[in-house]
């Protein structure tokens, strides 16, 4: 029985989403508003789920003394001062200063990181592999050079090969992977929609 | 009257049209995959390989980790919400599980959302109950590292480092901290997949991991993983290509022949 209450639920409320996007009405606007909201209410539940997640796993590997102890702490610590601070006083400066200090610096060194790993990623790549990695070397190095100032001066036609081929091969490329995207996703779509597939029955 | 004017005037009645069509295709082939009809599948390295890895954690008893990225399933409109690439995710979840039951752990599998979370404990729990060990702690599995791609790149970074599962697959919505994890992750497993659909990132990883996927093959990782309901729905993905392809040819002509301005 609860399986089937399930299908039907999933079943509906997908075909009144849809309906409201192709067919708008008043009364199928009301009833998809309500669903993608109650989506959303559904979603913190998830967020909080993931807390005690991450609690549970740390707080495990505290007690039984697990190799890397001290990091767990350092998360609890840190995951429950930030939580405090945010139900406490949302809008105190050391809400503000937790993110401007801490996380803001650390997001940007991530990003600065990404161009070292790239470089190693693309050196291993081409030690170890194939002529996709060289071929990939040679257009990064390429479209590389074209953005140099000194490029321009040495070969004045530089820009406009550049500009062809973003505009050209680098954009049909792009798009052909997003109209495949684009058909995955709607298949996706109508597996759950027409439960074939059931994610929300563990299947 | 021009035809763009025409499509303009009626996109919504022709995105219907084109979505009444894929139903039609779907079912029927949906249809005739499940009664048996033969589907032909090109090779996938990637897909194979991770079959023969679900083969290898029941014989070595090391799980494989299943980074399902970045993406959420509570839906929004956008190229970086991965609703779509989260099931697949699951699904691949779903599908290692049951391949690799009799492993003391097959699957370690990690997300930065609290709904995939919630479903990839669901299919734990009934995989659990299914062999009659329902009271196994589920977060061994499961982990979340929050909602966000720095937290989940450094939570999955620790966690591989500590775990030293016998392979690293990331498949999913990944952003550039696929390649954070990857570039991190070299020395602690000996095999490195994954796939993601973002053109940009899709560049990035495929520098840095042995094999992958990108784009629709993404989609077809039930199919090759062996769910026969899903080839039904990758004959259909290859039928609407070639809708489409047609529908750009014959663009292309009526831009020509001037009636397309």
């Amino acid at each position: 029985m609860n399986r089937i209450l399930s299908l039907a639920v999933a079943v509906v409320c997908g075909v009144i989403v849809l309906l409201d996007f192709f067919i708008p009405g008043p009364e199928t606007a009301v009833a998809s508003r309500i669903l993608v909201e109650g989506v959303t209410i559904l979603a913190v539940f998830g967020l909080l789920l993931g807390l005690l997640n991450l609690l549970a796993v740390h707080s495990q590997r505290l007690v039984k003394g697990e190799e890397r102890r001290g990091l767990s702490g350092v998360l609890i610590l840190g995951m429950l001062g930030a939580l405090i601070v945010g139900i406490v006083a949302p809008a105190s400066p050391a809400n503000r200063w937790v993110f401007d200090h801490l996380y803001a610096p650390l997001q940007s060194s991530m990003t600065a990181l990404l161009a070292f790993f790239a470089i190693s990623a693309a050196y291993r790549a081409l030690r170890i592999r194939n002529i996709d990695a060289l071929i990939l070397l040679v257009i990064s190095l390429f479209m590389l050079f074209t953005q140099l100032p000194f490029g321009q001066t040495l070969w004045p036609e530089l820009s406009a090969i550049r500009d062809w081929l973003l505009a050209i091969p680098v954009t049909a490329g792009i798009r052909g992977i997003l109209l495949g995207v684009a058909l995955g996703t709607i298949t996706t779509a109508l597996r759950v929609l027409l439960a074939v597939d059931r994610p929300y029955l563990g299947e | 009257m021009q035809v763009l004017e025409i499509i303009t005037a009626n996109i919504d009645l022709l995105a219907l049209l084109f979505l009444l069509l894929f139903i039609v295709f779907f079912v029927l082939f949906t249809y005739r995959a499940k009664k048996g009809a033969r589907v032909h599948l090109r090779q996938n390295r990637l897909y194979a390989r991770l079959l023969n890895l679900a083969a290898q954690a029941v014989e070595t008893g090391k799980p494989i980790h299943l980074g399902m990225g970045i993406g959420s399933l509570s839906g929004g409109i956008g190229p970086n919400v991965g609703t779509a690439e989260s099931f697949i995710a699951l699904t691949v979840f779903a599908t290692l599980a049951d391949r690799a039951r009799g492993a003391v752990r097959p699957l370690l599998g990690t997300t930065a959302d609290g709904t995939v979370l919630a479903a990839a404990l669901g299919i734990v729990h009934r995989r659990n109950a299914q062999n009659g060990q329902a009271g196994l702690a589920l977060n061994k599995a499961v982990r979340f590292y929050g909602p966000d791609p720095l937290a989940y790149a450094a939570g999955v970074r620790q966690t591989l480092a500590g775990e030293k599962p016998l392979a690293n697959v990331l498949l999913g919505q990944l952003g550039a901290e696929g390649l954070w994890i990857a570039e991190t992750n070299i020395k602690n497993t000996p095999a490195q997949l994954g796939g993601t659909t973002p053109p940009a990132s899709s560049a990035l990883l495929a520098v840095s991991l042995d094999q992958m996927v990108i784009g629709e093959d993404v989609f077809a990782a039930g199919a090759y993983l062996g769910r026969i309901a899903h080839l039904g729905s990758l004959v259909t993905q290859d039928l609407m290509r070639v809708v489409i392809i047609l529908s750009i040819l014959v663009g292309v002509i009526l831009a020509s022949l001037g009636y397309w301005v």
